[in-house]
């Protein structure tokens, strides 16, 4: 059981290339936590440094607030899972699980007894005896999974550790992955590019983005109040809409204005608008969820031309070309039907949100 | 334009070893997307090859508009191929690469210099690799060379295109943007289109209509909205949807079903005799997909079943369940407003209407319900 936190990290490759710019947060002690992003993002090199794997360039990297930096991997008890599984080809199940130990010494009764309990635990007691070549994707990923937890790690580390498989297949492990930890009650940290992985299965996610730490938070705050247009487009399938807009004041009430659209703003963005020192240039972002098509134009309807219709089973996603030219994402049933180039009204429904141009901050958080 | 027919095609490697198609038919028509979706190893790669004359038949015909191609090169069936492996020129630049479908020697209808070349600068910006017409394909990421596989098939005007999981490949959202482009150059083109993939969401998005293929034979042909609304059999049933409809153990009984490892089940009594005189033996496979599975209180009176909440999947506005009971794990799909806890007791509902049956010999889809 520990807690992990990173105070101000940085790493920086050949002392130009920024790879992880200033990151600090805080797991709690038995948290799933993903560190989600793009390729490139830094995720990778975090948890490595997390590890031991790579030196921390400046910052401190702390396990139940004792400093790390100078600990060699293998002193600082935590365990890895890899996308690859980095299994040793030459040793049975049995000896992959129990190398850890063996290496440090630990006597045969106490490895035979851990080994078993691993298998055990992960359900493949039944492959201990076999070689590693002749097992299945999924076995071998269990077998990388038992080598990692046998030494009761104080964190467990895992860097994409399904985004190999296909659709199904991954559907499956994400269940098994959270269902795991939670028996094991293991604190994790587990890298994705995946926002649907770091949705359903983490308690918390840090969203980053080209070496700097977007946000932390919720599956549901990431979601419902992004903290910045990335994270607003990054997660959430399909994306959230955006489009350039000026905030004016017209009697009293803000309002949204574009080529594409005028509609009026919420209270609670109004109320951030007022004391509101920056230019009114922003970047609107609204769910697909969040709009939908209505039969009539009203005065806060926006009318678009139908671009493309998807069905999918049990709803379809509708894309529309804003007057200004903006291709919008709208979800809508699945018995819509619409012809191409055709006119249709859309209302913008909260939660709606407005990003600083330049910063790309959500309004709310500035 | 061309409507394309296939005919009873069969192929095997390694003299008999792999079966890679045991008798496929379907027909493409003019002017449409199809899409022939199927799980890896399936035979789309190899329906993709005979169609476009990479591979010669081992038995069966392929038509053209009627006329027969089944002996005719590749490059007089005047088709564009996407591959799933790219096959991009190595020596040559993303650029000359999209050019040389256009500027290909023997070709008879080569395209003057400047068309040809605003024409690759065209289908490089709409697939978001404008910026790399210069650069060679080991310069590239795997994303960008598939979407420069996926330009040059597209540079031409062919009868058809003939793309082999042309973006599994890209990253989630690249796929998405990419797959909503792809159907609206082909509804703007109107070129016959066949389009393979192992993603069911895929060939519901972009099919006309589809086909499902497994290990050689194809499984069911229609419109996706007729696949996905009546499965034929319990393939389809668990391949189509996300997550894959439930597939529940049941025997018939006086007024209805007793699930297996759950409640009762209560048929109309045209139903209850339709399955009884359908099936040879008194069980039946019952579908029901989890969008149209309900959650009510463990006391509610008229329950399927009784079950507890092994894991939670929230996704923005829906969420998927996970539930056990003693014999049987099923999920649920419904709105995230209110997430139950892990380990919680709940009874479920659903209704006949809802359900699809299977005999449980055959596997086959039962009519007439």
């Amino acid at each position: 059981m520990t807690t992990l936190k990173l105070e101000n990290v940085w790493k920086l490759y050949d002392d130009k290339v920024i790879a992880v710019e200033d990151v600090s947060f805080t797991c709690n002690d038995g948290e799933f936590f993903a560190l989600l992003g793009p390729s490139g993002c830094g995720k990778s090199s975090t948890l490595r440094m997390i590890a031991g794997l790579e030196k921390i360039t400046r910052g401190k990297i702390l396990f139940d607030d004792i400093l790390v930096n100078e600990l060699e991997p293998r002193d600082r008890n935590i365990a890895m899972v890899f996308e690859t599984y980095a299994l040793y080809p030459y040793l049975n199940v049995y000896e992959n699980i129990g190398f850890p130990l063996r290496i440090r010494g630990v006597p045969r009764k106490e490895i035979d007894k851990k080994v078993k309990w691993a298998a055990d635990f992960l359900g493949i007691t039944d492959l201990l005896s076999m070689k590693v070549r002749g097992l299945s994707g999924g076995q071998m990923q269990s077998v990388g999974i038992g080598r990692a937890i046998v030494r009761e790690p104080s964190i467990l580390l895992m860097d994409e550790p399904i985004s190999h498989l296909e659709a199904r297949q991954r559907a499956r492990m994400r269940e098994e992955l959270v269902v795991l930890q939670e028996r094991l009650t293991t604190t994790t940290i587990y890298v994705t590019h995946d926002q649907i992985e770091a949705m359903t299965m983490a308690n918390r996610i840090a969203v980053m983005n080209l070496g700097k730490l977007q946000q932390v938070g919720t599956p549901k705050e990431v979601y419902s109040v992004p903290r910045t247009e990335f994270v607003g487009g990054f997660i959430g399938e399909p994306p959230m809409n955006f489009a350039n807009c000026e905030l004016v004041r017209e009697n009293g009430k803000f309002q949204a204005l574009s080529d594409s659209f005028r509609i009026n703003v919420s209270e609670e963005i109004s109320a951030c608008l007022q004391d509101y020192k920056g230019d009114n240039q922003f970047r609107l972002g609204i769910r697909p969820e969040s709009i939908r098509v209505v039969p009539e134009a009203t005065s806060e309807s926006t009318t678009a031309s139908v671009y493309v219709l998807e069905p999918q089973g049990e709803r379809t996603i509708l894309s529309v070309k804003l007057t200004g030219g903006e291709l919008f994402l709208v979800e809508v049933g699945p018995d819509f039907h619409a012809e191409v180039d055709q006119s249709v009204n859309l209302e913008f429904r909260e939660p709606i949100h407005f990003f600083e141009k330049d910063s790309g901050l959500n309004l709310v958080y500035l | 334009m061309a409507k394309i027919e296939v005919k009873n095609i069969q192929k095997e490697y390694k003299g008999g070893q792999v079966n890679a198609l045991k008798d496929v038919s379907f027909e493409c028509a003019d002017g449409k997307f199809f899409c022939l979706l199927g799980p890896a190893g399936a035979g789309k790669t190899t329906t993709i090859k005979l169609i476009g004359g990479v591979e010669a038949v081992d038995k069966g015909e392929i038509f053209f508009d009627g006329k027969a191609v089944t002996d005719i090169l590749p490059m007089e069936r005047d088709i564009a191929i996407a591959f799933e492996t790219y096959a991009l020129y190595p020596q040559r630049t993303v650029r000359e690469n999209l050019l040389f479908p256009l500027q290909a020697p023997f070709r008879k209808e080569n395209w003057p210099v400047e068309k040809a070349e605003k024409r690759a600068v065209e289908i490089a910006e709409l697939l978001g690799i404008g910026e790399l017409l210069d650069r060679l394909p080991q310069q590239l990421s795997g994303g960008q060379r598939q979407r420069v596989a996926l330009g040059r098939a597209l540079v031409r005007n062919p009868k058809a295109y003939l793309l082999d999981e042309p973006i599994a490949h890209l990253d989630a959202k690249l796929r998405h943007r990419m797959r909503g482009e792809l159907k609206r150059i082909q509804i703007e083109l109107g070129i016959t289109t066949l389009y393979t993939t192992p993603d069911q969401l895929e060939a519901l998005s972009l099919a006309d209509e589809m086909a499902v293929i497994n290990q050689g034979i194809i499984e069911q042909i229609g419109t996706p909205e007729s696949i996905y609304k009546f499965p034929k059999n319990v393939f389809i049933a668990g391949f189509i949807g996300d997550p894959p409809m439930n597939i529940l153990k049941a025997n018939i009984i006086e007024n209805g079903l007793k699930l297996e490892g759950m409640g009762i089940l209560s048929l109309p009594e045209k139903q209850n005799n339709a399955l009884s005189t359908n099936l040879s033996e008194s069980s039946v496979l019952v579908g029901i997909r989890p969008k149209d599975i309900n959650l009510v209180s463990p006391d509610h009176k008229d329950l399927q079943a009784k079950a507890q909440v092994r894991n939670t999947q929230v996704l923005g506005e829906t969420m998927v369940i996970t539930m056990i009971t003693d014999l049987i794990e099923f999920h649920v799909k419904m709105s995230s407003e209110v997430v139950p806890s892990h380990g919680e007791q709940v009874g479920i509902t659903f209704d006949a209407v809802d359900c699809h049956f299977f005999d449980p010999k055959t596997q086959i889809r039962v009519e007439g319900l």
